[in-house]
């Protein structure tokens, strides 16, 4: 059973990536590359295509944009049975804390490994299921039954109406805008991290305006810890402003023995032209611990990032984040950074990131240097 | 739990199993613009209700009843039947505008000349018409921050260094010009900030909360990406004044005004009137500087 198991793991998984920022090549909602209508997971053939002709450069296969697109599938230009979509994505990242500071060793460490499988089934792709299972380093928390193993995503989902379409299974919390960098205050302070996927039920809705989602959860089932898991609801809502922009709004309140979560956050999406955005998310997360010794994190954040394409493939990227982790009188963190962005071809990302963080810290009589960081990050995906 | 354990089991072996009997299937990804006919740009073809309602029999239109999309890819079809379809995404604009029709010759010629540097074309064209109208005028709204080395001194013989924070608003106004490709710019703005500082030496207490103001200015070099885009470096001139006082008032700290300059990198989104403008960089010695701003053009 347990073979059957990994081999079935082999044979299952997803891509770890979404870019809401592509908002600035038309592409307001993530249902147009993504399985998943919220984003994140494998790609749709025209998501594929999208990279392939418009995203990404052709600087190693130099071909028209017509064969580009042609080639875009898991097996290139060979062509798989239209319901089976298999995918399989790398990501890891070279990361030096403490630039400023002599001595200091950098690490390499496998991000994301994982691989992917979408079955599609019925007219228009009704019924969907897809699933995935990744690696995960040895020095992350596990939950899961095979220690370096975790799935992050696996669901059903079926086309209910033409603008409702329902999920099951595990899959991201419907919350915020789902950028792909995990580590940023949005997804750090709200515990939406990368591992920090959900049971549940999921609907999504669609208007000629807008879309909106509602997620009702149990918490990861694969948590061995009954008493830890998070149960409750989330909301998200998008509307469009104006051509490419779109301003949203989410809501989460979740439970556990542990501790209860209620998160809330207005959020925009700005597109300019091709290629261009700006995203931003202005949120609240407040964690009550039930132990009465642990402090209630109240923590307000704002997350910017712009893109500004330089050529196809090529983006100049703008990070900014302000948070307060502990309390509204708690120590503040500031952090600025430029960082490229390089697609030379599509299944190939390079990304660097340069990031000064500058902290204030209420109760310190010491002022700390900014802490300079630098990752680079290599992705790399079928 | 063990029963999802086992669905997924079951499709993953099954899926798996078939993995290997995979079949060919054509991918054409033709864009189509509806509100273009002569069929330029990147954009679609129309929705997937309307099109597959007026597809011949025989053709399959990949897409999703999404009203968010606006792009369609065609499957398994060949050339000829990809045209037929640009020339019924043409006729749906005709019909409304009455246009004169273009012929399916005219189409494949477009489809066939259309490439990226084509697009590339058009954005530089977008670019020199904006750029050559651009003598802007704007006004800045923003927040920035530094880090300044400092001196703490009990007015004897006891010093030791210390660092500031220095953040807070700005209020100014910028000046930018255009010249090709390029746009050139000089921006000043009054800085209400607060500093936070504190000494490497316990014997001396942190100081929070002190009024600073300052001018924040810069000189840009733009190279313009887009008709909404550019991207640039800056020389950042700082100047600050702040008569800082520790709590205990034989303690002073120094310098009470300094001048900065250092490099940053500045990208501007325009969006109407109205521009984002982020910038980071380094004041001396090695500092880190951030400004962001919202900028209004007049």
């Amino acid at each position: 059973m347990i073979i059957l198991f990994l081999i079935s793991l082999f044979f299952i998984g997803k891509e770890a990536k979404a870019y809401p920022q592509y908002i600035s090549y038309g592409y307001a909602s993530c249902s147009v590359c993504h399985f998943n209508y919220f984003g994140n997971g494998p790609l749709t053939d025209y998501g594929r295509a999208l990279a392939a002709t418009v995203v990404a450069d052709k600087m190693i296969i130099r071909k028209s944009d017509e064969v580009l697109g042609n080639q875009a599938g898991f097996l290139f230009s060979k062509k798989l049975p239209r319901w089976l979509r298999p995918s399989i994505d790398y990501r890891g990242a070279y990361f030096k804390r403490d630039l400023n500071q002599a001595g200091i060793p950098g690490k390499y460490i496998h991000m994301d490994a994982n691989m992917g499988l979408v079955l599609q089934f019925l007219k228009r792709n009704k019924l969907v299921v897809a699933a995935s299972v990744s690696y995960l380093p040895s020095s992350s928390p596990s939950t899961a039954k095979f220690k370096n193993l975790i799935s992050r995503e696996h669901y059903i989902s079926y086309q209910v109406s033409k603008s409702t379409r329902l999920y099951a299974g595990m899959t991201d919390h419907v919350y915020g805008i789902r950028t792909e960098d995990h580590t940023v205050v949005s997804r750090t302070l709200t515990r939406l991290r990368q591992n920090d996927q959900t049971h549940g039920l999921v609907m999504h809705y669609k208007m000629p305006k807008g879309e909106v989602g509602a997620h009702l959860f149990a918490g990861n089932l694969y948590e061995k810890t009954a008493g830890k898991r998070q149960k409750g609801a989330s909301a998200m809502g998008e509307f469009d402003l104006g051509e490419n922009t779109r301003l949203g709004a989410s809501l989460l309140y979740s439970t556990s023995k542990v501790s209860t979560r209620t998160l809330g956050a207005a959020h925009l999406r700005m597109g300019f032209s091709k290629g261009s955005s700006l995203l931003a998310e202005l949120g609240y997360a407040h964690i009550k611990a039930s132990d009465p010794a642990t402090p209630t994190q109240q923590s307000p954040y704002i997350w910017l990032q712009s893109m500004t394409r330089i050529r196809r493939g090529l983006n100049f990227i703008f990070n900014g984040q302000f948070s307060s982790a502990e309390n509204l009188s708690g120590t503040k963190t500031i952090t600025l950074g430029p960082g490229l962005q390089w697609f030379p071809q599509q299944r190939i990302e390079f990304r660097l990131d340069l990031s000064g963080t500058r902290y204030f810290i209420p109760a310190n009589t010491v002022v700390n240097k900014d802490t300079l960081t630098l990752v680079g990050q290599f992705h790399l995906w079928l | 739990m063990a029963l999802i354990k086992n669905i997924i089991l079951i499709l993953s072996l099954g899926s798996a199993a078939l993995f290997t009997f995979s079949a060919n299937a054509e991918i054409f990804a033709y864009r189509f613009s509806k509100s273009n006919c002569a069929l330029k740009g990147k954009k679609a073809a129309g929705t997937w209700k309307i099109i597959n309602r007026r597809l011949p029999k025989g053709l399959s239109v990949f897409g999703h009843p999404s009203k968010a999309r606006d792009d369609v890819i065609l499957f398994k079809l060949s050339k000829k039947s990809t045209l037929l379809f640009a020339t019924m995404a043409s006729c749906l604009k005709k019909t409304k505008t009455n246009n004169t029709a273009n012929d399916e010759e005219a189409i494949e010629e477009e489809i066939t000349n259309f490439s990226d540097e084509e697009e590339e074309d058009d954005l530089e064209s977008e670019s020199e018409q904006s750029s050559s109208s651009n003598k802007k005028w704007s006004l800045w709204l923003g927040g920035a921050s530094w880090q300044e080395e400092v001196l703490f001194s009990d007015g004897v013989s006891t010093t030791a260094p210390g660092l500031a924070n220095i953040y807070g608003p700005s209020l100014g106004v910028s000046y930018l010009r255009a010249s090709k490709q390029f746009k050139y710019g000089l921006s000043v703005a009054a800085f209400f900030g607060k500093a936070f500082i504190a000494s490497s030496n316990t014997i001396f207490t942190a100081a929070r909360n002190l009024n600073t103001l300052g001018l924040v200015s810069s000189i840009d070099v733009f190279w313009s990406l887009s008709s909404q885009s550019m991207i640039g470096l800056s020389v950042p001139i700082i100047y600050r004044k702040g008569k800082w006082q520790a709590s205990t008032s034989s303690t002073s700290i120094s310098p009470a005004s300094a001048m900065k300059y250092g490099i940053s990198i500045e990208s501007r989104l325009f969006y109407g009137a109205f521009t984002f403008a982020p910038k980071i960089g380094l004041i001396n010695p090695k500092n880190l500087f951030g400004h962001l701003q919202i900028g209004y053009s007049f």
